[in-house]
């Protein structure tokens, strides 16, 4: 078996000093390229090895805070009902994160004029200028060239800048929306939530849940808390 | 080039099965590997990282840093496989989830015969001790880049001598001279920065 001191003693080059070599050289190239990716993944993707540990180390401090508070409120007894997260503070939390979808958004076909307003749009939406976005889709929907998918584009627009009212309203005009159903379920709980309409949230989570296909558990997270 | 990103149930069925690339997409990011830029690669494959370890997390009830492991070699694996020309179009996310997968089940030391056809892609750290690969980092520092790149292009991206010698304009001997040479100066370089030289 060829060994590390072999490979620095000897000038040959055959195959398996050669084959030596390769693996050496690549088991350095291969680290320095496991370093640089994981760099990319933590910082562009937090994504990290110990992500889980951190979680629950964070837990635990969770764990030791809330076990303060509960001896502390016992002193002090007027504290006798644990406090509980507001359907509304879970759906803005949720809002918050709607923009995973918008990075994801994509350029569709259509008429070239409508297409460039239409890009404008899916431009702004996917940078988070939300507020432009929307400007940019009342010029298609003022010519009547507003589809399904740019009403639920809309929709999460207004959730962003905290219009849930007009979400709603927007949201609600594609009740049969072909190919994104489940999202489209899943932005309109939220704007139910963030409008106090909890029944009506319970039903577009209900059927996130029973198609399990799509934020299944941040839905069933959700109708605990309701 | 235009990097598309989109929901899942905006994309064709080729293109999910491909991480959301279209195969002319899928081509260009071949070209611009094989060219030396990584860089589509990597927001193609990083910004599915994640998805691969929840995968593993879900199907085997892998910890988190088994997972992260796992995908992490299938991701240098099968790079090397696409610069090697061993993975074409048709439905990348299934080949990299089971290559991540296999990376696991190895690491949980279930290997089997089945999972044997990996091995020739793991990294054997073993045989390389902690003070050795210090050692070789500083010494590859040390060295200058037109070692350090024909070396690479040799060893790591296998581009053959003939046409390593093209690109610089000179013949096949010289070249296989320069790796000689190359190999040697890292060798010296390694000697003196190991511990017991």
């Amino acid at each position: 078996m060829t060994t590390f001191k072999d490979f620095l003693s000897s000038n040959s080059e055959d195959p398996i000093m050669e084959s030596y070599s390769e693996k050496i050289i690549s088991n350095k190239l291969d680290r320095d390229r496991r370093k640089k990716y994981e760099q990319i993944l933590k910082e562009e993707y937090n994504v990290s090895k110990e992500e889980q540990k951190a979680e629950s180390f964070s837990l635990k401090k969770w764990m030791s805070i809330a076990a303060s508070v509960i001896v502390l409120a016992g002193s002090f007894y007027f504290l006798n009902q644990p406090t509980k997260t507001s359907p509304k503070e879970l759906a803005q939390a949720e809002i918050a994160e709607l923009h995973i979808m918008a990075d994801q958004s994509v350029m569709r076909k259509g008429a070239a004029d409508f297409e460039e307003i239409r890009k404008q749009a899916n431009h702004f939406y996917v940078n988070g200028d939300y507020q432009n976005a929307l400007e940019q889709w009342q010029l298609l929907e003022a010519d009547q060239k507003t589809n399904e998918r740019d009403y639920l584009y809309k929709g999460i627009c207004y959730l962003k800048l905290g219009d849930s009212t007009r979400a709603l309203e927007v949201l609600e005009k594609i009740e049969s929306a072909k190919g994104f159903e489940l999202e489209w379920n899943w932005v309109i709980a939220l704007a139910h939530l963030d409008t106090n309409s909890t029944d009506k949230a319970h039903i577009h989570l209900s059927k996130l849940i029973s198609e399990g296909k799509y934020k299944v558990a941040e839905a069933k997270q959700l109708i605990e808390a309701i | 080039m235009n990097i598309r990103k989109a929901t899942i149930t905006q994309l064709s069925t080729s293109e999910k099965k491909n991480f959301g690339l279209e195969e002319s997409e899928f081509n260009t990011m071949l070209a611009h590997m094989q060219a030396g830029d990584d860089r589509l690669f990597e927001k193609v494959f990083l910004s599915h990282f994640k998805d691969c370890m929840n995968y593993l997390k879900n199907s085997y009830k892998s910890s988190q840093s088994e997972a992260y492991d796992a995908s992490m070699d299938a991701l240098l694996a099968f790079r090397k496989r696409m610069l090697e020309g061993k993975v074409k179009y048709g439905n990348m996310r299934f080949l990299f989830t089971k290559m991540a997968s296999q990376y696991l089940m190895a690491s949980k030391k279930k290997s089997t015969s089945e999972y044997l056809e990996i091995k020739d892609l793991r990294l054997d750290d073993q045989e390389l001790d902690n003070d050795v690969m210090k050692a070789f980092d500083k010494a590859w520092e040390k060295l200058p880049h037109e070692n350090k790149n024909v070396l690479e292009q040799f060893y790591y991206k296998k581009t053959p001598l003939k046409m390593i010698a093209a690109t610089k304009n000179i013949t096949e001997a010289a070249m296989r001279k320069q790796k000689q040479r190359s190999m040697e100066k890292l060798k010296k370089y390694l000697l003196e920065h190991l511990p017991s030289a």
